[in-house]
């Protein structure tokens, strides 16, 4: 579907991207993450045409974004960062000069646009000024913006930032829904996010992809050490030293003490199950446990573990 | 290129300028009418009204050519222009086509006043469609200047700025030729560089001035005005209507590759 290979982009002596190679395959949803200035939207620039690689190749569908623009971009709708809206037309104009740039046939035009409305469910404002607009509302349109044309490939820019969380919600599930039949790349630096609605992660920093795998193997990525939260009845004092003298446990920190609750994380080596020692070493010296729970490690850990400067 | 032409045009009205700007056109030529109307010969001349119009280029066309590309760089909805399946092209000559078409429409009250000609005298003179017609020319020229400046900057005053910088060049292109002319012969007739004679040193002075009057578009039109079709200042207006609008096009696909 997406075939990227080999990008290099150069902003004058600065390097943007150092060599970006991956394939995104059909119906794919696609996270792309990394922290700002990493060179997610460069790479999406790239991939939709709005800026030429200094080297490398971009191939969607088979037709080169270079050699076969206007092929290359009738597979993809693009909403960038900053959602191009013209502040003085109203939704419905707006969209149907979209589809005009598209060209979409006559006949299906105004089909095209009020089924696009409905399914981002803008259709309540269609004769209004995008001007006169929210920040989610524009953003639906902008999203909208991306779907006139029926384009196989969606490519998303941070579409989540500067939205209250109902409407990151409502943002979410679009994409969740859009997802059914449309490849989607999204871009992201809230991890969350990309872990709830995406089925592979690629990790970006300085211009390079330190990690690309399935949401799922991502997780496991960081397992050699896993996570424990504990809510016991006692003194962190009191369970420090017997905690320590399990063997696999590499460290314990209290979370809050209070009303003789205590909650602590404890960290241990993740080829070993340390579950049952640790709970007998609390019965030997009568700790109540109330609360023990696992931590999967969230792609929080990841990307910090990935992303940060090695020491 | 007719979705990007009709966007742009029906903008202008979605906004002041194009009111704005057909209104002043209305004033401008108004009062030039009715001053023609009203003197004690009342003797109407349209093709004199439009070359009088012809110096108000100077402040029409930079207001008229500022937003065209600035506008778009600045909101961000360039992206559209460079990602959307057509050639940039495309774009180019239909933001060109919107203005030279808003243009035209600025000529409405010109119209207008050929109406009221006919009416009173049963005629217009042939000199008035040629004058109308290398106002066009002209216009088309000129906007294909302040579409490329709008094109090197995100901002329109400045856009505005250069337009107006280069227009008032032109404008006074005739003047600035022979001021150079005369400081060509004065500076030759008082160093005695070459020992010319008179005679070399004044027909030197006159080449330079005809090559530098050679780019004034304002003096090649001038035939229109008075009736005459030539055919040269068509292709000087129209080639370098061309070129400015193909510089357009490259100045912003070079963005693509500069642009961070």
């Amino acid at each position: 579907m997406i075939e990227i290979s080999n990008l290099v982009k150069f902003y004058g002596d600065k390097k943007a991207l150092g060599g970006v190679s991956f394939t995104v395959d059909q119906g794919e949803i696609l996270g792309f993450l990394g922290p700002n200035g990493a060179g997610k939207s460069t790479t999406m620039n790239i991939i939709t045409g709005y800026l030429s690689a200094t080297s490398g190749k971009v191939t969607i569908n088979g037709y080169d974004i270079l050699e076969q623009p206007e092929l290359a971009k009738k597979n993809i709708g693009y909403l960038p960062e900053h959602p191009p809206l013209f502040l003085d037309m109203t939704v419905y104009e707006y969209l149907e000069y979209i589809s005009e740039l598209k060209k979409v046939p006559r006949d299906v035009k105004k089909k095209q646009i009020s089924e696009v409305m409905k399914m981002v469910h803008i259709g309540n404002v269609s004769g209004r000024l995008i001007h006169n607009l929210s920040k989610g509302y524009r953003q639906r349109v902008g999203i909208a913006q991306t779907l006139i044309g029926n384009p196989e490939v969606i490519i998303l820019d941070e579409p989540t930032v500067g939205l209250d969380p109902n409407q990151v919600v409502e943002i979410r599930k679009l994409i969740s829904q859009l997802s059914k039949n449309h490849t989607i790349i999204f871009s992201s630096h809230i991890l969350s996010e990309v872990q709830a609605i995406c089925d592979r992660v690629i990790i970006i920093n300085n211009g390079k992809i330190v990690a690309d795998a399935p949401t799922i193997e991502m997780s496991a990525k960081v397992e050699d050490s896993s996570h424990y939260l504990l809510t016991l009845e006692g003194s962190f004092n009191s369970v420090q030293m017997p905690l320590r003298a399990v063997p696999g446990v590499k460290a314990i920190a209290p979370l809050s003490e209070k009303n003789g609750l205590l909650q602590i994380d404890i960290t241990a080596d993740g080829s070993l199950d340390v579950r049952k020692s640790i709970f007998f070493a609390l019965a030997r010296i009568h700790v109540p446990i109330l609360e023990f729970r696992s931590m999967a490690p969230s792609l929080e850990d990841v990307f910090m573990n990935i992303t940060a400067p090695k020491k | 290129m007719f979705a990007v032409f009709k966007r742009e045009f029906l903008s202008y009205f979605r906004n002041p300028v194009g009111w704005v700007a057909i209104c002043l056109m209305s004033i401008i030529s108004g009062y030039y009418f009715t001053g023609m109307i009203t003197s004690t010969f009342a003797y109407v001349n349209i093709s004199v009204e439009i070359s009088y119009l012809r110096s108000f280029f100077i402040i029409l066309i930079p207001i008229i050519t500022m937003r065209l590309f600035a506008e778009e760089k600045k909101n961000g909805t360039d992206v559209l222009l460079y990602t959307m399946p057509f050639s940039m092209k495309d774009a180019v000559v239909g933001k060109f086509l919107a203005a030279l078409s808003l243009q035209a429409l600025m000529l409405i009250s010109v119209f207008s006043h050929m109406i009221i000609t006919v009416i009173l005298s049963g005629f217009v003179s042939a000199a008035a469609w040629g004058a109308l017609f290398g106002y066009m020319v002209l216009a088309a020229l000129f906007i294909s200047i302040g579409m490329l400046t709008s094109a090197m900057t995100e901002n329109q005053i400045m856009s505005a700025v250069f337009c107006f910088v280069i227009l008032l060049f032109l404008n006074m292109l005739s003047s600035i030729a022979s001021s150079i002319s005369s400081i060509v012969k004065s500076f030759l007739k008082f160093t005695k560089l070459f020992h010319l004679s008179d005679q070399t040193i004044y027909s030197i002075g006159e080449n330079v001035r005809n090559a530098i009057s050679w780019f004034d578009p304002f003096d090649r039109t001038n035939c229109y005005t008075s009736g005459v079709f030539k055919i040269v200042p068509l292709i000087f207006c129209l080639s370098f209507t061309l070129v400015f609008i193909y510089i357009t096009y490259r100045v912003l696909e070079k963005k693509r590759w500069t642009q961070s």
